[in-house]
């Protein structure tokens, strides 16, 4: 017999129940009405739950998957588990493909050193005139220019029993070209070439041979028809501004297969005849996934931040300006999404929240066209009918680097005062970035014009500041390097930093905090480090946030395994938390940011964590620590009290 | 949200390991069986933000792919695609954690149809409470009364125990019942 309580609790998870206890508790609904009535309140919350509206995704997530994918099985070296399987089998193929291989090649060097090719049956007809379906009518891109390059056929790699590889019998690259244009955050990369088939037909692509690249074909995929031809496919590769990719995997499908179709994939290298050298991996997505969270984290950061410094202190220098439609509402910080372009022309898109309901907020996105001097206008939505401008939904880094947008707090991103620039008098406007260096955003207005100014720079503390400000220009090239320098220690400051700008005026706070009362509804143990907090301190600033500074020691302790665990500290007012049960229901929280990880290496910590003040302004008296071990654990909560200097 | 039916012809067909099947092609089949549930998982574990839930179900099956050599070892697969899908979107959350930022006002406007507005409430009130749930409790609640998993499943996608999953589902329910009655 279940006792009341016991049942009241297996409610929850009736539908989960084997037959014999479900039993048992039917038994018992029927004569309790409590339980009844909780049942059904259970029942009318997974039925509101399933009845949610739910989006459907987008129509292009399939594609973008499976271009993902074949970018993925492109760059897998031979050896991968799966390919081990059917490897035996692939030899025999490969040693009949290595024969037609050094033939073709035998060919392909006589004719690139002018030898005649008495019996070679792959005509060259000049000019090149593509044949192919999908890039049948390549748009002219301006800019396009030849680079150097080497491509041998001997150096594909093919996929075991994935194709018919007699099928494709010769494969000759004539031209790469590339376009980068400086308003596209795209290198266009184009490849022809010609082709022989004897049986079957095949898709071409072209992916760049690293991860941290994100490509895409503009005009679908290049299909070899049986026979003879010639060939063209593009591919637009982002994140690749600052470096271009070194080779290329210039991909071969088998169209019979409509998926997994890798045929085989040969190396296209760019700018010298050397064997291709892998990229270094930034992608903080796919880079050291098997170790701990934390540390990969800030490790993928400071790499991410050394590898941009360069580009950051560039981008200051070149003083990215543009121009508002003056009636765009500034109320509210904009988080912009991504922006790309020069001074010239360009394409700035942000991601803003509009009320859809007095609850609910829809999010929009707004981009911005601007060409020198004069705004391009507006459009609210995600066409980009630019012509000069392509969208960059795709484009990984601003996803990734995602900010959350918040409600506006009056005054909280605006800075007292004005700041004067090149004459104009405007707003300066800072915003939060999560791992890439805070934006400083000015804007003035000129009222003849009825023009909205704005300018962006990255910052993340006053020395950029003043640089742009004291040498607007920014050519003095110490102030550049001093730039880089502080690009590149923004990345210390997991443990020790806090910005100058948030501290003045900190007032220490004595407090009393005692580690044995730290609580953990999951767990009885106590958490697993040492802890002694040794300095608490407070200011607010102009604009009504508290700020406090949390300092303090810790030596963490290793588990059973002999592990040290990933630990997140975070601070939170106690008025804002929710006693349910006498368990302390998530925040409702008027924080803005807490957090500080803490790293085994180092013993201590130094965290900022921003909150509102209680509804009456007054400073609160009791401050809840969090130790969060595991993000899926409630981990501990410590009561820190404030001692009232009143 | 429930999973097709042909869910469970996709579990015994992967369990078979003769002849060798086309893993990287079995990957597109899970992603074409499971994306859509996948993605309304996501949605909500990552607070409705649709783009990041798109990026996420990306991430989740490409992460199956690089890890399809399993896939004949995989019992049920659909768990395993949540359980990728829970670790990023806590990944996510965790990251997220790092700046939190103010609720969105609560302030009720009183015009407009009175059941429509009630309607709306209701349910703006239900994804508000499942928002400040932790990803703890909600994953498990989201995974049983929308996404349909059994309980040795959402075992499975969580990492977790049979046991555990009924003491999460428990905290969950009370704590969306405490919330949603507060806002009463």
């Amino acid at each position: 017999m279940f006792r009341h309580e016991r049942i009241r609790r297996a409610l929850a998870f009736y539908n989960h129940l084997p037959p014999e206890e479900r039993a048992a508790v039917d038994a018992h609904v029927q004569r309790c009405q409590e339980c009844a009535q909780r049942l059904r309140a259970y029942r009318a919350m997974d039925e509101a739950l399933a009845a949610l509206p739910m989006p459907a995704p987008s129509p292009g997530l399939r594609a973008r998957f499976l271009s993902q994918m074949r970018g993925l099985e492109a760059i897998e070296p031979a050896s991968s588990p799966a390919s081990r399987l059917t490897l035996a089998r692939g030899l025999v193929l490969a040693g009949l493909a290595v024969v037609l291989i050094l033939f073709w090649g035998v060919m392909h060097w006589m004719s690139s050193n002018g030898f005649s090719r008495p019996g070679m049956t792959i005509s060259s007809p000049s000019p090149l005139t593509p044949t192919m379906m999908g890039a049948s009518t390549p748009a002219e891109q301006a800019g396009l220019q030849e680079v150097p390059f080497h491509f041998d056929m001997a150096q594909c790699h093919y996929f075991p029993n994935a194709w018919n590889q007699d099928g494709l019998v010769a494969l000759r690259v004539d031209r790469v070209l590339l376009s980068v244009q400086d308003w596209d955050a795209h290198q266009r990369w184009r490849v022809e070439g010609h082709y022989r088939s004897a049986a079957g037909d095949f898709y071409l692509s072209i992916f760049p041979k690293a991860k941290d690249y994100f490509t895409y074909t503009t005009q679908g995929d290049s299909v070899l028809r049986e026979g003879e031809g010639n060939f063209v496919v593009e591919g637009h590769v982002s994140e690749g501004t600052i470096d271009l990719p070194r080779s290329f995997d210039l991909v071969i499908f088998d169209q019979t297969s409509a998926v997994s179709s890798m045929g085989a994939s040969c190396t296209i290298q760019i700018g010298s005849s050397q064997p291709p050298t892998p990229t270094p991996t930034l992608n903080p997505n796919t880079a050291s996934r098997s170790t701990g969270w934390q540390r990969d984290y800030w490790k993928q950061e400071r790499e991410r931040a050394l590898h941009y410094a360069p580009a950051v202190a560039e981008w200051i220098a070149q003083r990215t300006w543009f121009t508002l439609p003056a009636s765009i509402p500034w109320d509210y910080h904009q988080p912009m999404n991504n922006a790309i372009g020069s001074m010239e022309m360009g394409q700035v898109q942000f991601t803003y929240l509009a009320p859809k309901t007095p609850f609910d907020y829809a999010q929009r996105r707004l981009s911005f066209y601007w060409r020198r001097g004069e705004p391009e206008g507006w459009d609210d939505t995600t066409v980009f009918p630019h012509k000069f401008v392509r969208p960059s939904i795709d484009y990984t880094l601003p996803i990734q680097e995602r900010m959350q947008a918040g409600r506006d707090l009056p005054g909280r991103f605006v800075w007292s005062g004005t700041r004067e620039i090149d004459g104009w008098t405007g707003k300066l406007w800072r915003r939060k970035l999560l791992g890439r260096p805070d934006e400083y955003w000015l804007l003035w207005h000129d009222a003849d014009a009825n023009l909205t100014y704005v300018m962006i720079l990255n910052a993340r503390d006053d020395s950029i500041l003043d640089t742009l400000l004291q040498d607007f220009h920014a050519q003095n090239p110490d102030r550049v390097s001093a730039v880089q320098q502080a690009v590149m220690s923004w990345t210390d400051f997991s443990l020790t930093w806090v910005p100058p700008w948030l501290t003045e005026d900190l007032r220490d706070v004595p407090f009393t905090f005692d580690p044995g009362a730290c609580f953990n509804p999951d767990d009885d143990a106590p958490p697993p480090l040492e802890l002694n907090l040794t300095r608490l301190a407070v200011n607010r600033a102009e604009d009504g946030v508290l700020r406090w500074v949390l300092e303090g020691e810790y030596a963490m302790t290793a588990d059973a395994s002999g592990a040290t665990p990933q630990i997140l500290l975070g601070l939170y007012p106690a008025h804002d938390a929710m006693l349910n049960g006498g368990v302390l229901a998530p925040f409702r929280t008027s924080v803005m940011r807490t957090g500080v990880s803490l790293l085994p290496e180092y013993r201590r910590f130094a965290m900022l964590t921003e909150m509102q003040p209680p509804a009456d302004g007054s400073l609160p008296q009791e401050l809840i620590l969090t130790i969060q071990v595991s993000p899926q654990a409630p981990g501990w909560q410590c009561p820190v009290r404030v001692i009232s200097d009143q | 949200m429930t999973e097709s039916p042909t869910d469970m012809g996709l579990n015994a067909s992967i369990a078979v390991t003769s002849p060798p099947m086309d893993l990287s092609q079995e990957v597109v089949r899970l992603f074409d069986a499971h994306h859509r549930a996948i993605f309304g998982y996501l949605y909500r574990m990552v607070g409705e933000d649709r783009e990041l839930a798109e990026e996420l179900t990306q991430e989740t099956f490409l992460k199956a792919f690089e890890a399809r050599h399993q896939l004949p070892e995989i019992a049920n697969p659909r768990a395993w695609l949540y359980r990728i899908a829970t670790n990023l979107a806590f990944n996510a959350h965790k990251r997220r954690r790092r700046f939190r930022w103010l609720p969105w006002s609560r302030e009720v406007e009183t015009h407009g149809p009175q059941g429509a507005l009630q309607a709306a409430e209701t349910r703006v009130d239900l994804e508000r409470a499942l928002g400040e749930l932790p990803p703890s409790l909600r994953a498990p609640l989201l995974l049983s009364a929308v996404q349909g998993l059994s309980g040795r499943e959402i075992a499975q996608a969580l990492g977790i125990s049979e046991g555990a999953v009924r003491t999460r589902l428990y905290r969950a329910r009370e704590q969306l019942r405490a919330y949603l009655q507060d806002e009463v």
